[in-house]
């Protein structure tokens, strides 16, 4: 591969999840455990169900950590559901997480990463007989 | 003075090594014109490829441009190249399609 190509991702998404701060590597755990292979983290403050429950808000810490995690569509679904178990978001206050669509991504793919796929594409592909 | 939303807007993002983000915001400004940009700073995992990988966090550079449509694939490449994503551990960068942005154009100040 010479310096000035793209190897271009497509089919791929986005999880973005906002939890409380200390929860996120738990969940990042999670997400590496069922496929995904990394993760970004930062720091947020949020606000919206806290204030709204009242006295019992004092438990919701405001100081969040974003999450972002890109994965393939094939793995999407069971990396989100993973990750929702392990952040008990079914629970009020615990966060929020949604799932972005992505149009292309691109990274530094190790060449023989790139030669296995380009392999199994000329097996796949018809042969000519004479 | 302009303050047209866009409906045509692309969202590029790209998590780079710690220090890169700011370099590419003064470079895109310099060379591209583009100032719709912002760094932000977190830690990052990265995908594992040899045992010293496993739960090596870094401090990374999240950037995001907020381009026109029909330079997101010019900006796309110079990023690309620029940031050094094309090499091991230089990071990784997306695009994605936003609804609508805001666009603001600074007022010329020549007489």
């Amino acid at each position: 591969m010479s310096l000035r190509e793209i190897t271009v991702l497509t089919d791929i998404a986005l999880i973005t999840c906002i939890v409380q701060r200390g929860v996120a590597d738990t969940i990042i755990q999670a997400a590496r455990e069922a496929g995904a292979q990394g993760a970004t983290v930062h720091f947020a403050r949020g606000m919206g169900v806290r204030e709204r429950l009242g006295i019992l808000g004092v438990a919701v810490e405001v100081e969040k950590e974003v999450i972002d995690i890109v994965v393939s569509k094939e793995q999407v679904e069971r990396v989100f559901e993973r990750m929702y178990l392990a952040g008990n978001l079914d629970t009020p206050g615990m966060g929020i997480m949604y799932i972005t669509s992505l149009e292309k991504a691109a990274t530094y793919i190790p060449p023989d990463v790139l030669g296995k796929f380009s392999s199994d594409k000329d097996e796949k592909a018809p042969k000519e007989s004479c | 003075m302009e303050n047209n939303s866009g409906k045509d807007i692309k969202r590029i993002t790209c998590f780079l090594p710690k220090g890169a983000g700011i370099r590419l915001v003064e470079m895109l400004h310099v060379e591209k014109n583009i100032d719709a940009t912002n760094v932000h700073t977190g830690r990052g995992l990265r995908t594992v490829e040899s045992v010293k990988d496993y739960g090596a966090w870094s401090e990374q550079d999240v950037l995001t441009v907020v381009v026109d449509a029909e330079r997101a694939e010019e900006v796309f490449e110079f990023i690309f190249f620029q940031g050094e994503l094309n090499k091991p551990g230089g990071g990784f960068i997306y695009l994605t399609p936003l609804i609508k942005a805001s666009h603001y154009t600074l007022p010329s100040i020549e007489g």
